[in-house]
């Protein structure tokens, strides 16, 4: 069975499910059986994720199998977010200091 | 808020545009600025200074993603200049004076007011924009470490890159333009290493303006190299100009207009273009030298937030600053190594 990265990365993030499906109280067990043994295999890799290399590579642009809907099979970044990394608030000495009183 | 830190006019002396914002005279203590301070302060000088200390040490230290932020003081994140509340609570919107004339820099030299910057000089600037798979911790945080950002001096424009051997001006009107250019080539803040051959580095450039904002003026590459000599080399290319100007010699035939009324602090779309796309190569590249590339995107002229304060609070101009500017974006490079 071949496993999307929302179904792995949910057996990674959720091993309380893998024990449920060992003991055989989970609907979808064929599905999770599945994903937790791959959780096993994958979970290294993945790992990886949040500490080497972020790189967007080729699989993220056609992960797994073929789906009707393309966006399951996409990794790739499609939206842009707006954020300020430098604001200080009544916590920041600079500011608290100076009459800053947001937020209380 | 405390200035821009893309270029500065002095080390860019061929860039119309580097003169954004620049606060170059002051400091917070009693040191006043001297010239050769400046080739340490400028994001453009600092990524040429890098591939300069790649050609001695072997390794690049100033391989950095470009962003924008704020540090206001205030708790509020305010970029637009419709909607600026000052740097500290002191400047936050008033028709007193303090709003204009509060000190910033060159209070350590109460006799010396060559190095004054006084709050009118603030820029109502800027954001950090993340291309993300999702609005997650992980997903933006994995988005910063690939370096898959650009600043911008406060709005909201769009700007999207990828970099490659392989892509053509066809690329731009696939409907599947992103995930080509994910698989082909590599996003702002890349690499792309050792080629030869025939091989030239294209860009494939999509710029769509804030959609509550300014329209665009032009798309800009700036590129930055080390000559055969081991000199650093910076250029800045017009790839994309809004209304139909031809590029002529590498620039925008022309300015694009400025429908500001300064009075009423009011300006219209009547100009520039919503939506910008190229695909640019790079007519001098030369694969045994080190390079990198970066996009600029201009809007066309808004009042500044000066502009709207004397409309709005029925005040006078500051005679410090010009009551239009062009906001912009800086998307980090992609950089060539041989």
């Amino acid at each position: 069975m071949i496993l999307n990265h929302a179904q792995i990365r949910l057996a990674i993030n959720y091993p309380e499910i893998c024990a449920r499906t060992e003991k055989g109280d989970f609907r979808m067990k064929p599905l999770f059986t599945s994903a937790c043994v791959t959780a096993l295999f994958a979970s290294t890799a993945l790992a990886q994720t949040y500490t080497g290399d972020v790189a967007i590579d080729a699989e993220d642009v056609a992960i797994g199998q073929k789906h009707y809907s393309p966006y399951l099979d996409q990794s790739y970044p499609n939206r842009v977010f707006f954020g300020d990394t430098h604001t200080h608030t009544s916590y920041s000495t600079d500011a608290g200091s100076r009459s800053t009183r947001s937020p209380r | 808020m405390k200035g821009d830190g893309e270029a500065h006019p002095m080390l860019s002396p061929d860039d119309e545009f580097a003169d954004y914002g620049t606060w170059d005279t002051g400091s917070f203590g009693p040191e006043l600025k001297t010239p050769d301070m400046l080739p340490r302060e400028y994001a453009r000088s600092a990524y040429l200074r890098g591939l300069a200390y790649e050609q001695d040490l072997g390794v690049n230290p100033f391989r950095f993603g470009m962003v924008g932020s704020t540090d206001s003081h205030t708790g509020l994140a305010t970029t637009t200049e419709d909607n600026f509340f000052g740097k500290i609570t002191l400047t936050e919107p008033t028709a007193d004076p303090i709003r204009f004339e509060e000190l910033v820099t060159g209070r350590a030299t109460p006799d010396d007011p060559s190095d004054d910057i006084i709050h009118a000089q603030a820029l109502a600037s800027g954001l950090a924009a993340v291309w993300s798979r999702e609005n997650t911790r992980e997903a933006i945080w994995d988005a910063l470490a690939r370096k898959e950002v650009y600043a911008t001096t406060g709005t909201r424009l769009r700007v999207r890159v990828f970099a490659g051997t392989s892509f053509s001006a066809d690329d731009l009107a696939r409907s599947d333009f992103a995930g080509h250019g994910y698989a082909n080539g590599v996003p702002m803040g890349g690499d792309l290493k050792g080629l030869g051959g025939d091989d030239v580095p294209g860009l494939l450039i999509r710029a769509l303006r804030d959609p509550d904002g300014a329209n665009l003026d032009r798309v800009q590459v700036v590129k930055g190299w080390v000559d055969a000599d081991g000199v650093t080399q910076e250029r800045v290319y017009d790839v994309a100009c809004a209304d139909g100007r031809e590029i002529v010699e590498g620039a925008c035939d022309g300015a694009v207009g400025n429908t500001v009324d300064v009075a009423s602090a009011t300006f219209t779309n009547a100009i520039g273009d919503p939506f910008l796309e190229t695909y640019w190569q790079d007519p001098e590249f030369d694969p045994s030298q080190s390079a990198f590339y970066y996009v600029r995107v201009l809007e066309i002229p808004t009042p500044r937030w000066t502009t709207y304060d004397a409309a709005f609070f029925g005040v006078d101009l500051p005679d410090s600053v010009w009551p239009t500017h062009q906001d912009r974006a800086y998307t980090s490079p992609i950089w060539y190594t041989p």
